[in-house]
Formats: C-alpha cells, sequence, structure tokens
C-alpha cells in the first residue's frame, strides 16, 4: 500500500511501496510542487525504477526554475539502489 | 509401497515446496499479486527478508518491462521461483512476443548531470547491480529471461 501526504510544514511524506502501479498516485501530488520541497522517505519501504524516474522527472522540472527536491530518511536499500543509479549526485540527501 | 527408511517422498517434499510457479495478468496492476507471490515464497522457503527488496525490484524491473514493450501479446506472463542451494533462480517467461533481449541494452551513463539524464533504462541498470546475471532465451515467439540471485544469509 502507498501513500503520498504533505504535512503542515509543506513536507512531502511517502510510505509504503512504491512500484510502478503507483506512480500516477504520487505524480498527483508531485505535479503540484512548484518550488524546493523535501521529501521524507521514512515510512517508504520500497522504490522501484518507476518511481525514481518520476523523482528525476520532477527534479529537473524544478532545476529549470532555479528550485529542487532534498531527500532525506532514506532505508539502507533504497539508499543503496540510488547510489546504483547515480541519484546520490543529483539530489541533496540528509 | 515405499520403504520405512526411504527418504525420497521427503525430499520430494522439500524440492516441491522451494518451486513456484504462476501466471499473472500481462498489466501494471498485476505487481499487488506479485508482491504478495513472492512474499508468500519467501515464507515458506525460509528466505531471509533482506534479500526481498532486490528481488521485488527484479521482477518487477523484468515484468514491466515485458508489459511496456510487447505490446503484440496479450498472454500472460509467467513467474518461476526456485531455490538451488543458497541462490534464487527467477524465470519470467512470456509468450507470443517479439525477439528483443534485455540482457543486452546498453547502460545509461550515472555519472551525467542533472541536465543529461535520461528517465528510461534505469530498471534494466538496477536489474543488473542487483541480480548475479541476467539470461535470456527466445524460441518459437516465447522469451524467457532467467535472473540469477546468491541469497543473503
Amino acid at each position: 500500500m502507498f501513500d503520498i501526504k504533505v504535512d503542515d510544514n509543506k513536507h512531502i511524506i511517502l510510505s509504503g511501496r512504491l512500484d510502478a502501479s503507483q506512480v500516477d498516485k504520487a505524480n498527483s501530488v508531485l505535479n503540484l510542487i512548484s518550488e524546493s520541497s523535501l521529501i521524507d522517505f521514512a515510512d517508504l519501504e520500497y522504490i522501484s525504477s518507476a518511481g525514481m524516474g518520476l523523482l528525476l522527472a520532477v527534479h529537473k522540472r524544478l532545476s529549470e526554475s532555479g528550485h529542487k527536491l532534498k531527500l532525506r530518511n532514506l532505508n539502507n536499500h533504497i539508499n543503496d539502489v540510488f547510489h546504483y543509479a547515480g541519484f546520490d549526485r543529483i539530489f541533496e540527501i540528509e | 509401497m515405499v520403504a520405512e527408511n526411504d527418504i525420497r517422498p521427503i525430499l520430494l517434499q522439500k524440492y516441491m515446496n522451494d518451486v513456484d510457479k504462476r501466471n499473472f495478468k500481462r498489466n501494471i496492476a498485476s505487481l499487488n499479486d506479485i508482491y504478495e507471490f513472492i512474499t508468500s515464497y519467501f515464507a515458506k522457503s525460509d528466505i531471509a527478508e533482506s534479500n526481498s527488496f532486490s528481488v521485488s525490484l527484479a521482477i518487477e524491473e523484468i515484468f514491466v518491462n515485458m508489459v511496456k514493450y510487447q505490446r503484440e501479446s496479450q498472454d500472460d506472463i509467467t513467474i518461476e521461483l526456485k531455490l538451488e542451494r543458497n541462490k534464487l533462480i527467477i524465470i519470467l517467461t512470456g509468450y507470443n512476443v517479439e525477439y528483443f533481449d534485455i540482457s543486452n541494452v546498453p547502460n545509461i551513463d550515472t555519472k551525467a548531470p542533472l541536465g543529461e539524464r535520461k528517465i528510461g533504462r534505469l530498471g534494466l541498470l538496477l536489474t543488473n547491480k542487483l541480480m548475479d546475471k541476467i539470461d535470456y532465451d527466445y524460441n518459437e515467439r516465447t522469451c524467457r529471461v532467467t535472473l540469477t540471485k546468491t541469497l543473503e544469509e
């Protein structure tokens, strides 16, 4: 079960499993972002290339207007795949 | 009649517990059923949960690739899981499809700056990183992708 919410601090909170079947749901929120934002992965168990591709697309779009996505609390598995994909060079990860 | 000291039925039962095969609709919506299939197999085969992320991801990436790029077929995709000692063998079979060797796709440049990064082909790169090897066979409009993964204890 995947979920995406925006908390009172305007941080984006991901939870569950972000696989290819959940990308539209994630995009429905991420598509509305127009300035730099923090995404919290603390409750996200899993992400595949579909979700990673969405994050990359949003980050690219924001960078065109001088903004960016910042990511935090990635679990070890997600940290590993972000490293393999070179995302740790592209995103600021706390 | 089986002799009292004949362990073959026990070995057969053990072997049967460690092989599982199921068909899935050729649709992204099948991913939840596939995850349940993997989770169930891990539980009954006593495979450490730490392997679940990489196995789920590799299966998703190959399955999604088959769904997206084998549009000529409406047939189900078969996923088979089997244990060979400390290795998990994962076989995805697509029927009535064209030849496309996904084990031979060039890798993306993971060091490219943001402006030059491409969105596609990331899944195959991750599958290559997480699995020991990927084999592709094609015969009579049937493709078979075999993933081999050495399991963590």
